[in-house]
């Protein structure tokens, strides 16, 4: 890192606080993880944490999730230039969830703390939690039906939820009104609060020994040492304009698939994602604001640069995002938008991914499962008495790539979410768990084969459990790249799926029982005790002929149970057959 | 919150503040270079009509017509064609790619993408929308 002689600050001051700042970032959330009431916050690990300049950009962040970072910004952004940073004082915090003011979806808060030193802000710490439940037509919010942001849930603005250091009640008493467990809410918001007074001390702590000066000065040298890095790397990519299409399979209401068109321009050391090309908005909720658009060109671009490259806004300097309004890729208010974060920004990376293939394709990976398949539920735990929802969201394989193969049960590459654990679940939902399993021969074959997709089979304890989904590649499979093939299909020719096995001995999707239009996208189908569903995820794509896959790893593959005999001899070029179905 | 919300010109994007309708320097700097946003041909932006789909690259001139399945979709920077190549079954596949390797005139055809899809696609039939748009 380099700075030159006329800075106040030299080079083991600046290497300290960059580092504190990025520390700070990972104790706001242990802090977070720690303090909170749901297992999405302290199993699954869905937030972030991150620091702001006062202008609002981003100056440090830690390995929080991938998707919430590169969207974070808009909506602090959004946040001080609407409340005016002057207006804020010491221990305000602002909250805010709304889609068209810089926002992901509902369920993602954004809470922010204005830090201030004699009145002056020197930075914002902010955090991004999903919430388990914020209201709207289905518990857990995810409305797979959905054909306006209203029926999603509480939609809030930036507001202060604290004043000088003081919870503004009316406002959480608003919230908590519209939300279906606000024990639960209270709790996992009060987290996030205590998560920013840790940053809090930690900045004020930094500017008391550093000095205001010196701060700001490190703040600025920090993202443009972050953007040199990143303007070299892009200058590697050979300049030219690469195209490529990606395809959301329905919204949910119509079964026709949605192009995901994305342009990628490279000129020297600038980048243009243009989505020119795209389909119009949709009526279902698979739409991705703006921001969602930007940060999911963000994952996959810096996927591809140097890992040490300290990841700020100054990387983000190179790289301008066109998104045509009106578009599933940045919608008009009020189209819904809650999947569009979750499964519209996988075909977005993808797409991107794609394109960038072309130019560098020994940095790519092939596309993993492509879907969190978010499953929500509610209903009441007779056990305790009390009503109870729940966010389940699914790990698959990850796609192979040049060097390695895929990783098996994990979430998507942009995501750092983690599995949430059976007996977490069990303890506060009134569900069981029958079985969570890797799925043999779920991969896509190649030379590096993806990674293993999971089978999970769950009982309803209660006496209703109304789900919802909002799901992705259910009709399509992961592509495979470079001669690798995508994962083949399950007997009824789908991949990701939930399917029901009801206690008067029906089974199938939400098409063969409940007259859905749609396998992936549903909303509040009624479950009774006993009955069960299966909760389906494919592996990535592969990468590489099958045929140029080593022999030791095939039978390693074999051995493990990853893939069975008969299907490694019909894949790896001892039958000519290249597909089936499992 | 409605859409007379200030969009930027440039990029599109929704902003609390825009200077003579943009959100950045960056977007004032390519509108005023004249930027043009790129497009995509329609053959790339007809949804999957068949089971199986196959991108590959094809290096120099590109036969004509193409056989039958194929659709020239874009250029990589380095001069190759990328076309898309559309098949009932994996065995078509390999006819269709045996085709278009033997009818073009220079350089190997390379995969670059193989995807599959539930049957005929995910073009749409009459029984399988409960609501139609």
């Amino acid at each position: 890192m380099s700075v030159s002689r006329t800075d106040p600050v030299d080079l083991i001051t600046l290497e300290i606080i960059r580092s504190t700042l990025i520390k700070l970032t990972e104790e706001m959330g242990i802090a977070m993880g720690r303090t909170s009431h749901s297992p999405i916050f302290n199993e699954g690990r869905d937030y972030s944490c991150a620091v702001f300049d006062p202008a609002g950009e981003m100056i440090a962040q830690a390995a929080f999730d991938p998707l919430h970072l590169g969207a974070m910004p808009f909506a602090v952004e959004w946040a001080l230039g609407e409340l005016g940073v002057g207006n804020l004082s010491a221990g305000d915090v602002i909250l805010s969830n709304d889609p068209y003011r810089g926002g992901s979806h509902l369920p993602d808060f954004t809470m922010m703390l204005p830090v201030l030193v004699d009145g002056e802000l020197v930075a914002v710490c902010a955090n991004r939690a999903h919430q388990v439940d914020i209201g709207g037509s289905v518990p857990g919010s995810f409305f797979g039906e959905a054909t306006e942001v209203f029926q999603e849930g509480v939609c809030v603005p930036p507001v202060l939820i604290a004043r000088a250091g003081e919870e503004v009640g009316d406002v959480w008493r608003l919230i908590l009104a519209n939300v279906r467990d606000p024990d639960s809410a209270r709790g996992d918001l009060r987290a996030m609060l205590g998560s920013l007074r840790t940053g809090e001390r930690r900045v004020l702590e930094l500017v008391r020994r550093h000095g205001r000066d010196t701060f700001r000065a490190v703040l600025e040298e920090i993202k443009d040492y972050s953007e040199r890095r990143m303007r070299r790397e892009i200058e590697q990519i050979p300049d030219g304009e690469y195209r490529f299409v990606q395809w959301l399979e329905d919204d949910g209401h119509s079964a026709a698939p949605l192009a995901v068109a994305v342009t990628v321009t490279v000129s020297g050391s600038d980048v243009i994602a243009d989505f020119t090309g795209s389909a119009p908005q949709a009526l279902g909720p698979v739409n991705a604001p703006y921001a969602v658009t930007a940060s999911n060109v963000y994952c996959p671009l810096l996927e591809l640069v140097a890992p040490d490259i300290p990841t700020n806004h100054g990387c983000y300097r190179p790289i301008t995002v066109v998104a045509p309004p009106g578009t599933v890729v940045n919608p008009m208010h009020p189209a819904p938008v809650v999947g569009g974060n979750v499964e519209t920004s996988a075909r977005i990376s993808e797409a991107v991914m794609g394109a960038l293939a072309q130019a560098v394709p020994d940095r790519i990976v092939a596309p993993s499962h492509g879907t969190f398949l978010n499953l929500t539920a509610g209903g009441h735990d007779p056990r305790t008495g009390t009503d109870f929802v729940f966010y389940l969201y699914r790990e698959g394989g990850w796609g192979g790539r040049l060097a390695a193969d895929g990783n098996s049960a994990v979430f998507g590459t942009w995501s750092n979410d983690r599995q949430s654990s059976m007996e977490a679940n069990e303890q506060v939902y009134a569900i069981r768990f029958e079985a969570h399993a890797l799925t043999e021969d779920s991969d896509g074959a190649g030379r590096s084969r993806g990674g293993l997709g999971t089978t999970m089979r769950i009982r309803v304890l209660c006496p209703s459990l109304r789900l919802s989904l909002v799901g992705e590649r259910c009709r399509s499979a992961p592509f495979g790249m470079f001669g690798g093939l995508p994962p083949e299909p399950l007997e009824n020719g789908l991949w990701n799926q939930v399917t029901f096995h009801l206690t008067d001995g029906r089974s199938g999707t939400a098409v063969d029982l409940f007259g859905r239009s749609s396998p992936s996208k549903w909303g509040a189908i009624e479950l009774h005790e006993g009955d069960e569903f299966e909760y389906l995820t494919v592996g990535g794509g592969g990468y590489g002929p099958p045929g140029e896959r080593a022999a030791s790893a095939i039978s390693q593959d074999i051995e493990l149970q990853y893939v069975s005999s008969e299907r490694a001899d019909r894949v790896y070029g001892r039958t000519p057959a290249r597909s089936g179905s499992r | 919150m409605s859409d007379s919300s200030p969009r930027c010109v440039l990029c599109g994007r929704l902003a609390v503040t825009l200077a003579d309708g943009y959100c950045s320097a960056r977007c004032r700097s390519l509108a005023g270079a004249g930027y043009v946003s790129p497009t995509h041909p329609a053959a790339a932006l007809a949804p999957p009509a068949t089971a199986v789909e196959a991108r590959v690259f094809v290096a120099g001139e590109l036969p004509d017509p193409l056989p039958a399945g194929c659709a020239a979709i874009a250029q990589t920077a380095d001069g190759r064609s990328v076309v898309r190549v559309a098949a009932d079954s994996w065995e078509d596949l390999d006819g269709v790619l045996t085709d278009l390797s033997d009818a073009s005139r220079a350089g190997p055809v390379e995969i670059f993408t193989l995807q599959q899809f539930t049957a005929g696609g995910l073009v749409p039939t009459s029984t399988d929308s409960r609501r139609e748009r």
